[in-house]
């Protein structure tokens, strides 16, 4: 008994000692909720605080494969958000809200087809990326830092940081400003890497991104288009020089066609004409029976004697654009009937000169052009085309040609020799 | 005297203990601040028309821990959202009250929670779920921004894309909470076949073998509560040309099966829920024709 007399008498102290002391500080004087609350808050104040709105420098997906687009927001409650962006003029009004998530959390919450675009699957976004997961794009973002200099947000979803700067100007000028940056970027046809040794490779464009295909592990340049050039997500490093934009350079004797550069005027992007398979896919070109080879023939003899035995005439059967569409386009009785067929025509990547082309699936029938003509006439054209890939020629000039020569690169006895517009009446000539 | 002591010690301890902690009080300020968020016309309305009078909430601004992560989804335009709880009121609440002759019957038992979803849910081989269920709690509607102008008084897409869903997950929680007769079972018997239904059957192109084998549609044929469900949103919303021109696509063995599940559907309403089904269909159907004059967007 004694013993737990003792025990007991010594450990009264141990306990009470123990029992409450606290072994750290407090790091933050409010607890966690109360933080968050004041951040939410606060980033509800920030949002609301440009009246001019804000440029929001978006890019979708976690590989940057879309690469990147200037969004325009202004936020006119703290439940309703107005966007523009510099590839759709329309502004469109929807809900947003900061919620209470991993971290405070800005959501645009109600549909908007400015932002949502991203985020739709492919089978409703008109076919860019995957079926189920589209472009990938957030539309809901952790608020890692909001001033009223600028925010910064991170996709919940592609983890990317996206920036939001005030705008200086009105939303509607300054949103102008960019898409006419856009529009005059994407005229321009297409680029070369130009390292500061001079030498030049091939930049293959998707979406707004460029990359050097010819080798692995290049560069992926996932850029926004600004005014009067580029900016782009990360700071590249090309022959030590480092650089995250580039301006655009008006045309000189060396760059006929100007140059974009960084701001040490050591790295380039140089503006080419297009090459033959991008030249190929913008233009319409003729076909004419003497000037297909052995392959073609026969099926040309097929269509020939489908059509003689119902007395119509072929006046011109070209490939390409045709009226907003890539296709097979056919001018049939004198003009009477002309339509076609929508027909995908494909650089092939990383490649200057080669093009895939596929029977896209839809019948354009511009006047009277029925299904029937094509199923029963001209429909065996489609043959030695369809599913194929072709190397093209040159036949006048390198550059730009009026004149070009389509090999199969698996058989190279399916040739056509297509001129640039239209060939009147294909089987006479 | 020493087991007083110990007593005492015992006694000592545990007070002493207690005290030492009383300067942890709980703070008075609630951890759930509420933000206030300027309300719109929609708010509302669906405070109005649903959660006062029958305790239902409607999420149609996008809340990603209500949504499936398996998927991915867009938000709900507003102006789908407003026709769709426009409509649901008007064709999947207003018909209960009607026939029940109360609020009490959608306020007890229709879940509690719809959770609107602007986009399909596309599985990565091309199909998409149009609606799903939980615990009869909460409806998940998709699609919502395939509801346009254009698309408001179709009834076929209506049906096809919410309705049939909302009144086949609302049948499942009736079945829940009073289950029909085990004899329903009997009649398909060893027919349902699990998760094969959508291999073997396809009531799109292939209704008739669907309906020769006494199933309602494809799903039916997964097992005896997903028929009994399909065979009553099939009923109430279909008008009675569709249903037999529907049950006559098959043999007559099939069709005699499936009007003995329906004998079994109805009598089921009409004893447990006193549900005439045939009142219930007409005051659907009814409203169904009349959607031409409903006003679908305004929200007075």
């Amino acid at each position: 008994m004694k013993t737990k007399y003792i025990i007991f008498v010594f450990l009264f102290p141990i306990l009470i000692i123990t029992s409450c002391k606290r072994e750290t500080d407090r790091i933050f004087e409010e607890n966690a909720t109360a933080r968050m609350t004041e951040a939410i808050a606060d980033a509800y104040k920030v949002l609301q605080s440009s009246e001019t709105g804000w440029l929001m420098k978006y890019y979708p997906s976690e590989d940057l494969e879309f690469g990147g687009y200037t969004i325009f927001a202004k936020f006119i409650s703290n439940g309703q958000v107005m966007l523009t962006s510099d590839i759709n003029e329309d502004v469109i009004t929807s809900t947003y809200g900061v919620i209470h998530d991993s971290g405070p959390v800005l959501t645009f919450n109600g549909y908007n087809d400015i932002l949502h675009l991203f985020s739709e699957p492919g089978m409703d976004n008109g076919g860019h990326g995957a079926d189920d997961t589209g472009m990938k794009g957030d539309f809901e973002f952790i608020v890692l830092k909001a001033t009223a200099d600028s925010v910064v947000l991170k996709g919940k979803k592609s983890g990317n940081e996206i920036v939001m700067l005030p705008l200086q100007n009105d939303l509607e000028v300054e949103a102008n400003a960019f898409r006419e940056g856009a529009e005059f970027f994407n005229y321009l046809p297409a680029f070369e890497l130009e390292n500061t040794k001079g030498e030049r490779t091939f930049l293959n464009q998707s979406y707004n991104t460029l990359q050097d295909l010819s080798q692995m592990g290049t560069d992926l340049f996932s850029y926004r288009i600004v005014p009067n050039g580029l900016e782009f997500y990360k700071e590249h490093e090309v022959d030590g020089v480092k650089f995250s934009s580039m301006t655009f350079h008006e045309p000189t004797a060396e760059y006929p066609k100007g140059y974009l550069a960084d701001e040490s005027g050591k790295i380039k992007f140089v503006v080419i004409s297009y090459p033959l398979n991008m030249w190929f896919e913008v233009n319409s070109w003729g076909f004419a029976y003497s000037k297909v080879g052995e392959t073609g023939q026969y099926y040309w003899d097929l269509v020939k004697s489908r059509l003689d035995n119902d007395g119509l005439i072929l006046n011109a059967f070209n490939i390409g654009y045709y009226y907003g569409y890539e296709a097979l386009s056919f001018i049939l009785q004198n003009g009477v009937v002309q339509g076609g067929v929508t027909y995908t025509i494909t650089p092939v990547s990383g490649s200057k000169n080669r093009v895939t082309l596929a029977f896209g699936g839809s019948l354009l029938n511009l006047q009277n052009f029925t299904a029937a003509y094509w199923n029963n006439y001209v429909l065996s054209f489609h043959t030695p085309l369809n599913g194929r890939t072709f190397e093209i020629t040159a036949i006048d000039t390198e550059d730009e040609p009026n004149e070009i020569l389509l090999t199969d690169v698996a058989n190279s006895d399916n040739t056509f020799q297509v001129v640039l517009g239209t060939v009147l009446n294909p089987f006479d000539n | 005297m020493m087991k007083m002591i110990e007593k005492i010690n015992i006694l000592l301890l545990s007070s002493l203990l207690m005290f030492s902690c009383s300067e942890d009080s709980l703070d008075p300020e609630s951890i759930f601040v509420e933000q206030q968020v300027e309300k719109n016309e929609l708010d509302d309305y669906i405070e109005r028309q649903f959660t006062d009078d029958y305790n239902i909430a409607i999420v149609y601004k996008f809340v990603e821990p209500e949504s499936d992560y398996d998927y991915n989804l867009s938000p709900a335009r507003y102006e789908s959202s407003v026709r769709m709880t426009k409509l649901l009121y008007y064709l999947g609440i207003e018909p209960y009250d009607k026939i029940t002759g109360s609020k009490e019957f959608i306020r007890s038992y229709f879940p509690k929670l719809l959770n609107y979803i602007g986009s399909p849910a596309y599985r990565n081989n091309g199909t998409f779920v149009l609606g799903t269920a939980e615990g009869g709690i909460k409806i998940t509607l998709y699609a919502l921004n395939d509801l346009t102008a254009d698309r408001s008084t179709n009834i076929a897409f209506l049906n096809r894309y919410y309705f049939h869903t909302m009144h086949h997950e609302f049948a499942h929680i009736l079945h829940q909470t009073k289950d029909y007769p085990s004899s329903f079972n009997e009649i398909a018997g060893s027919g349902y076949i699990s998760d094969a239904w959508s291999d073997i059957y396809d009531d799109v192109n292939a209704l008739p073998n669907v309906i020769s084998d006494g199933f309602i549609s494809a799903y039916a044929s997964k097992e005896a509560n997903e028929d009994f469900v399909e065979m009553y949103s099939h009923y109430i919303t279909m008008s009675p040309a569709q249903w037999e021109a529907r049950i006559n696509a098959g043999s007559e063995v099939g069709k005699e099966m499936i009007e003995a599940k329906l004998d079994i559907v109805r009598t089921y309403f009409q004893n447990i829920w006193e549900i005439n089904l045939d009142e219930l269909r007409d005051e659907i159907l009814a409203r169904q024709a009349d959607l031409p004059n409903f006003d679908q967007t305004s929200l007075n």
